[in-house]
């Protein structure tokens, strides 16, 4: 049954440590950076997206000294999301120096799962 | 008093400027009513105030406002079957409704069983994915 609670709500994370990222600022944020990068494409009307949020916030917390979390809202960014052949949402790409190392469609949206999806492909 | 229809769109901020307490995640998961007064009704309040609204309904939203010491019973059936209509709308093939609700799921299997038996069974591979609809990939593409 559909509940509204401050704890239930996505939106209850009122500190965002995702940074959206859009059309004009993905080269220099994402393509440019440095490090490990994950980049959630999504849409804000994608339910698995929303069962993600909280967790994938908790992850980026979790990672924010090793790693920077972005996302891209696909129903903005269609342009990007061709790019990347995203063919649904929630869909991870993680980038290193620019290089996509790794992708995950659809990931369970678990602390432990999401943690290993977006940590495991910088492993040596 | 007249219904504004708006689009939730994209933008958070954009959502939030209207009033401070909109968020975009809950906006998608159910309906909203924003009130003159700034208070939010949800879910089959909502509903019954889109009713209150409307000249050719305007009959049946009296009906949710009849109380019972102090209960509203069709007030209370609305609720709940707005609430029933959300969690089943899985079955009826909205991909980016998401995983359905707990009670949903054994239904959800028994079709999938039953439609295996006539050979209609549909896979899908990756269980928290939605997606996207032919336009939309034409689109992204």
């Amino acid at each position: 049954m559909i509940s509204r609670t401050e704890e239930g709500s996505p939106g209850a994370h009122r500190r965002d440590a995702l940074q959206t990222v859009t059309g004009s600022t993905f080269a220099s944020l994402v393509l440019a950076g440095e490090g490990p990068i994950a980049v959630e494409f999504m849409s804000y009307g994608c339910a698995h997206c929303r069962a993600l949020e909280p967790i994938l916030q908790q992850v980026a917390t979790r990672v924010a000294a090793q790693e920077r979390l972005f996302r891209v809202n696909i129903a903005v960014e269609d342009g990007l999301a061709g790019s990347y052949g995203i063919k649904g949402t929630p869909t991870l790409i993680m980038f290193l120096n620019g290089q996509e190392v790794g992708r995950v469609d659809g990931p369970r949206p678990t602390f432990e799962s999401l943690l290993a999806a977006v940590t495991q492909p910088f492993e040596p | 008093m007249s219904l504004i229809e708006r689009p939730i769109g994209d933008d958070p901020d954009a959502l939030r400027a209207l009033n401070p307490a909109l968020d975009i995640w809950d906006a998608y998961a159910t309906i909203h009513v924003l009130m003159p007064d700034g208070s939010i009704k949800l879910g089959g309040e909502a509903v019954a105030e889109v009713f209150r609204t409307l000249d050719k309904t305007k009959w049946l939203a009296r009906c949710f406002a009849i109380s019972v010491f102090g209960f509203r019973p069709f007030q209370l059936v609305l609720n709940v079957a707005y609430a029933i209509l959300a969690d089943v709308r899985p079955l009826f093939g909205c991909e980016s409704c998401g995983t359905p609700s707990l009670w949903v799921r054994p239904i959800r299997w028994s079709i999938k069983k039953t439609k295996a038996l006539f050979g209609k069974s549909h896979h899908n591979p990756v269980p928290h994915f939605s997606p996207l609809s032919a336009k939309a990939r034409d689109v992204a593409a």
